[in-house]
């Protein structure tokens, strides 16, 4: 049984939802080549030599094909003495799941496109100390020449 | 309705001004003129046409938007000058248009020509339905420079009609008063406008800069044809990032109206409408931010537009996300201002009320204690009413720093009686109704952050006003920033108590009382009671008036605050009360900008009323104080963190930077695990590209 296996190198971190896929191999390989068969986490063997290609092409991503059908980010690799290298992958749920991430129904907390001025933001900093703005109204009282209310009982 | 008419003579031609609105005007409001001007000419004994074989129907039309920098009000007045040659009496007559400063759309002081080279009369009937005519019946006569004398008119004369959408005045003076106070008497007359009769609004300005500006604006009214209704549906539009709201139904809109702002009425009627809008808060897409500045509406909101289309057709409320609130409402009639009372109280008879100046008093003093025997005499005869304590004829003297007929209507020169008796050596000017309020100005709060920015309000934005005699106070910012702000006094003569009123907009928000007038004492009696006030209101000052909180994150101790007169509720000095009102006015502070700064000063010491003289001393003119901290924020803030946000929806419908407050994946065909490493991921903020 063979695996569809495409290796790129992406350039957009992992917290963007596009990715910049460019092909570096196309590969169809025996399913022993993964060693740890874990969805989210599987560990992949190659032979040195194929690592050391796929490295000088930049490779940094990869997608694997049925039963996998998933993207994944490539860990680091460790060379071993038995002439194999092993890479840890992570799967990329963002981009894998994509379609069915934008059809989520989300309540923002923080957002660049739909978002209110009128709530107080964290990330605003506050300088020490008010500044002071008089202003005066025209009306003006006359304590220094005022006058006297007399009450008094009579006609 | 009044208009104003204008006839020529003798053969009944006649221009007339109709219309006429508020002159009320803001930035962006259209103003126009528009006129019919048909022009006649005498040769050879007989009215031939100027131009053609018959009337000349040249119509036109003056309009222009007021722009930023102008008047609130805006007027015309009629005006007559010479012909352009100079060479007869008769007066062209023009309508010169003012209100309007340098740099704003229209020019200042535009006059608009209305009927050149004739003779008229001019019929003017005010909105009372008073008529006045003037004739100018010095008409053109002869052949004009520069004009062929086979062409040059005899006599030329004009016929037509105008319309302004503004009030028009007989002279400058007129309508430069009217500017300034907004009263008048024009002559087309204020007539008031019916509003419309709609069953749906929408008010919709789009700019791409948050809170000011607008590429779009969109002010539509919809009278519906019946049984006929209109639905908005969210949609996005492809190569129209400006827009994610769609109009459906608009075939059953019976009239449309289109305004220059929300606050016209009425709209004038209008052809067509546009379909898109925006109503989200704000819009990223294609590299720029679209913000809806006003988005107003009462048509209802589907999720998509089939049930959009199946509440038009079936009413049914399926995926209608939102009905926004309607006007008016059953609680009771909505107003845009609080009327306030007059004090009806008539002081003429059954005792008096004197204004007296220092001379006068002391001439009083001097007579009612004098030791002519004679004068006492009369005086004991004359407060027969009074028993033995004669003195208590003698009600009460107090000062006040103002002027009394700035808060009551005097009559000058009226004879002063202590019971029967007559001052022989002073007359004083009598107080007959203590019934004015004083208006002491308006001032205008601009919003330091553009509209709709919390920054605006407290703790980062505190407004106080210091009040002469009734202290200092701070006030709720919300009632009046971005409101004109108007204070009044009202001061009781009697007593010399006075309430100062801020209003907002024209509505009471607040209200203070205050102790002006001091009393003098007369007696024994009076002058222990003046030591005890005085002495009350020492301590009531120390207990009440004053709040000081320095350092909001600091305890505040009840005992130095005690001992000090300061940093004390106003309520008492209760230790526990204290600690429990401070501490919740700090913990309001504290929540609501926790991590933003490590204390919030408090900016002003407040004080309460003024007693006795002290209040003399105090400010001699009332003052708001705007206290404002300065703040900081990225200018990359918004692309790569966003702004806090309680919209929700679609993922799908973000743009940019997204953070999470909650996720519902109704659909999703990996493990449980990555359904959670999505959800978490959603959670901690992602770039949607």
């Amino acid at each position: 049984m063979s695996l569809s296996m495409n290796l790129y190198k992406n350039t957009k971190l992992p917290n963007h939802t596009s990715r910049t896929l460019t092909a570096v191999a196309a590969l169809a390989v025996p399913d022993n080549v993964i060693e740890k068969f874990d969805l989210t986490d599987p560990v992949i063997v190659v032979k040195n030599s194929d690592y050391m290609s796929f490295a000088n092409g930049g490779a940094n991503y990869l997608h694997l094909g049925a039963p996998f059908n998933r993207y994944y980010f490539m860990g680091t690799a460790t060379a071993g003495a038995d002439g194999l290298t092993r890479i840890p992958c992570h799967v990329d749920v963002l981009y894998t799941y994509l379609q069915e991430a934008l059809n989520a129904d989300v309540v923002a907390s923080r957002s660049s496109s739909n978002y209110e001025i009128g709530l107080e933001d964290p990330l605003v900093k506050v300088l020490k100390g008010y500044n002071y703005n008089f202003s005066k109204f025209n009306y003006t009282f006359t304590p220094e020449a005022g006058q006297y209310i007399l009450q008094v009982g009579g006609r | 309705m009044a208009s104003l008419q204008i006839s020529p003579n003798p053969n009944g031609s006649s221009l007339s001004v109709g219309g006429g609105g508020s002159g009320e005007v803001s930035e962006g409001t259209r103003i126009y003129i528009e006129y019919n001007r048909k022009n006649w000419r005498e040769t050879q004994g007989e009215w031939l046409p100027m131009y053609g074989g018959g009337w000349d129907p040249s119509e036109y039309r003056w309009e222009g938007v007021v722009g930023d920098g102008g008047f609130s009000r805006i007027a015309g007045y009629i005006g007559q000058t010479q012909p352009i040659d100079g060479s007869a009496s008769a007066g062209n007559l023009i309508i010169t248009v003012i209100g309007i400063k340098t740099g704003g759309v229209i020019d200042p002081n535009t006059s608009i020509n209305l009927c050149s080279e004739g003779e008229w009369t001019l019929s003017t009937t005010n909105a009372q339905g008073e008529t006045t005519t003037t004739t100018d019946t010095s008409s053109f006569v002869g052949g004009q420079t520069g004009h062929s004398p086979g062409w040059a008119p005899i006599a030329a004369r004009v016929e037509g009609e105008a319309n302004a959408s503004f009030p028009i005045f007989e002279t400058a003076a007129e309508a430069e008063n009217f500017l300034r106070t907004g009263e008048g008497d024009p002559l087309n007359g204020m007539v008031p406008v019916e509003p419309n009769d709609y069953d749906y609004y929408i008010y919709n300005r789009i700019s791409t800069t948050p809170g000011s500006g607008a590429e779009y604006n969109y002010f539509y009214r919809y009278k519906m044809r019946e049984g006929k209704r209109l639905c908005l549906f969210k949609e996005k539009l492809i190569g129209y990032p400006q827009f994610d709201r769609t109009l459906s139904g608009a075939d059953g809109i019976l009239t449309i109206y289109k305004g220059d702002s929300p606050d016209q009425d009425p709209f004038p009627e209008a052809n067509s409408t546009v379909l898109h809008f925006l109503g989200a808060l704000a819009k990223y897409e294609g590299g720029t931010t679209w913000y809806p500045i006003t988005y107003e509406t009462n048509i209802p909101i589907a999720d998509s537009m089939q049930h959009a289309q199946d509440y038009i057709e079936t009413g049914d409320t399926t995926g209608i996300t939102g009905i926004p609130g309607q006007q008016g409402g059953e609680i009771g009639e909505p107003t845009d201002q609080t009327e306030q009372g007059e004090n009806g109280a008539v002081f003429s008879y059954g005792g008096g009320m004197f204004r007296l100046s220092n001379a006068q008093l002391a001439s009083f003093y001097t007579e009612a204690f004098n030791t002519d025997p004679n004068v006492m005499q009369s005086i004991l005869e004359g407060l027969q009413l009074f028993g033995s304590n004669q003195i208590n004829a003698i009600h009460d003297v107090m000062y006040i720093p103002f002027a009394a007929e700035d808060v009551a209507t005097l009559s000058s020169g009226n004879d002063i009686y202590l019971g029967s008796y007559k001052m022989t050596t002073l007359t004083g000017d009598r107080v007959l109704k203590n019934d004015k309020l004083i208006n002491m100005g308006t001032h205008y709060f601009a919003p330091p952050y553009g509209a709709g920015d919390h920054r605006n309000y407290a703790p980062l934005c505190r407004i106080f006003v210091m009040l002469p005699y009734a202290g200092t106070h701070e006030l709720q910012i919300d009632k009046y920033i971005g409101k004109n702000v108007t204070l009044k006094l009202a001061v009781d003569l009697t007593t010399g108590a006075g309430t100062y009123f801020v209003l907002s907009n024209n509505t009471i928000m607040d209200s203070f009382d205050c102790q002006i007038g001091a009393h003098r004492a007369i007696t024994a009696v009076d002058h222990a009671q003046h030591v005890a006030a005085v002495t009350n209101a020492i301590l009531q000052t120390g207990t009440q008036g004053i709040k000081t909180v320095a350092g909001a994150t600091n305890a505040i101790n009840p005992a130095q605050a005690a001992t000090a007169g300061r940093e004390a509720t106003k309520t008492s000095l209760n230790a526990a009360g204290l600690g429990g009102a401070v501490s919740g006015a700090i913990g309001t502070v504290v929540t609501g900008f926790q991590g933003m700064q490590s204390t919030i000063d408090y900016p002003m010491t407040e004080r309460g009323s003024f007693n006795g003289f002290l209040g003399m001393f105090d400010v001699k003119s009332p003052y708001f104080v705007f206290c404002q901290m300065q703040t900081k924020q990225a200018q990359n803030l918004i692309r790569i963190k966003g702004k806090p946000s309680a919209a929700g929806g679609k993922l799908s419908s973000f743009f940019g930077y997204f953070e999470a407050a909650a996720v519902d994946l109704p659909s999703f065909s990996g493990t449980e695990a990555e359904a959670e490493e999505l959800m978490s991921i959603l959670k901690g903020g992602i770039y949607i590209d």
